[in-house]
């Protein structure tokens, strides 16, 4: 018997599972008998899930066809919320370099955008907006 | 109590950034040329601009240059003993929502001779010589349109007629 910590979970953001036990059936060794044996005890309910893997670790699950359909529409609403997420994010990043685009400057971020003639304009036009705000 | 003023911002083009580019690496190549006397003006040009003061003229609209009647321009000058040689064209945007700015778009700097500045500011808002804003609005395609004469297109940018009198269109 072997404890799950989850090393393969944590995918769903809210969804940690509590730890628990399983039964690992090691590979290494099982021969066609033994597999019809647990194949058998699965189908009866006996074991489930029926896990699979070599040294004690975990490796492979057979679960019920429904579970796995489960499983699957899980993971796609997952994905598709992420992606619902990700073009929100998106469409507001672009929303928002639209509307700085838009929002215009000031004549002295112009000037100061084209080398050091304009740097040293919008420095002697500040200067001279602050005297004159002074008189 | 006084009236509070509008707050404005500018909005240059493209294009506009690449006329006082240009303006201001001859500057610096040519520190002794006129071009960094001429960068000064255009920029203090520009900060009244930016201040409220209306342009030296609105602009209307004329067969022989893109109708620029929506625009102001503003005579720009190095030398003060001389007509200015060059044009600022610009127009306003009012706020579409209450507290915003208001926008001055700055469309180009150009030489007044043979009109440059005008064509260069039609071509940069998309507008051929010879129709109207209202014309304009009225095609859905104006440009790509095939019905419309390439000649006329073509011609209207690349060769601004020579003959125009510049006091048509300061």
């Amino acid at each position: 018997m072997t404890r799950n910590d989850n090393a393969h979970g944590g995918s769903s953001p809210g969804a940690e599972l509590p730890k628990f036990s399983v039964n690992v059936v090691p590979t290494d060794q099982l021969r066609h008998e033994e597999l019809a044996t647990v194949l058998n005890l699965y189908r009866r309910g006996q074991v489930t899930p029926l896990i699979f893997g070599d040294g004690n670790k975990p490796e492979a699950a057979i679960i019920p066809f429904a579970a796995f359909v489960r499983l699957m529409k899980y993971d796609h609403a997952a994905h598709v919320h992420a992606e619902a997420d990700f073009q929100a994010e998106l469409s507001r990043r672009i929303q928002e370099s639209d509307a700085s685009g838009e929002a215009g400057m000031t004549v002295e971020e112009l000037a100061e955008s084209l080398g050091p003639l304009g740097q040293q304009w919008a420095d002697d036009h500040r200067a001279a907006q602050q005297e004159k705000r002074h008189e | 109590m006084s009236e509070r003023r509008p707050v404005i911002r500018i909005l240059p083009t493209a294009g506009l950034k690449q006329d006082l580019q240009a303006l201001h690496d001859a500057a610096l190549k040519k520190p002794q040329g006129p071009e960094g006397r001429l960068l000064r003006v255009a920029l203090n040009e520009l900060g009244r601009i930016q201040q409220g003061v209306p342009g030296t003229h609105p602009l209307g609209y004329m067969p022989s240059y893109p109708d620029l009647s929506d625009c102001e321009t503003t005579y720009v000058g190095a030398d003060p003993n001389a007509k200015p040689s060059h044009r600022i064209v610009w127009r306003e945007r009012a706020p579409q929502r209450p507290g915003e700015p208001v926008i001055r778009e700055i469309i180009a700097l150009g030489e007044r001779a043979n009109g440059q500045a005008y064509h260069m500011a039609g071509q940069r808002l998309g507008r051929p010589v010879g129709f109207t804003l209202a014309e304009l609005a009225a095609q859905r395609q104006p440009i790509a349109s095939p019905s419309r004469p390439r000649q006329r297109l073509t011609g209207s940018f690349d060769t601004p007629s020579m003959n125009e009198p510049d006091h048509q269109f300061e």
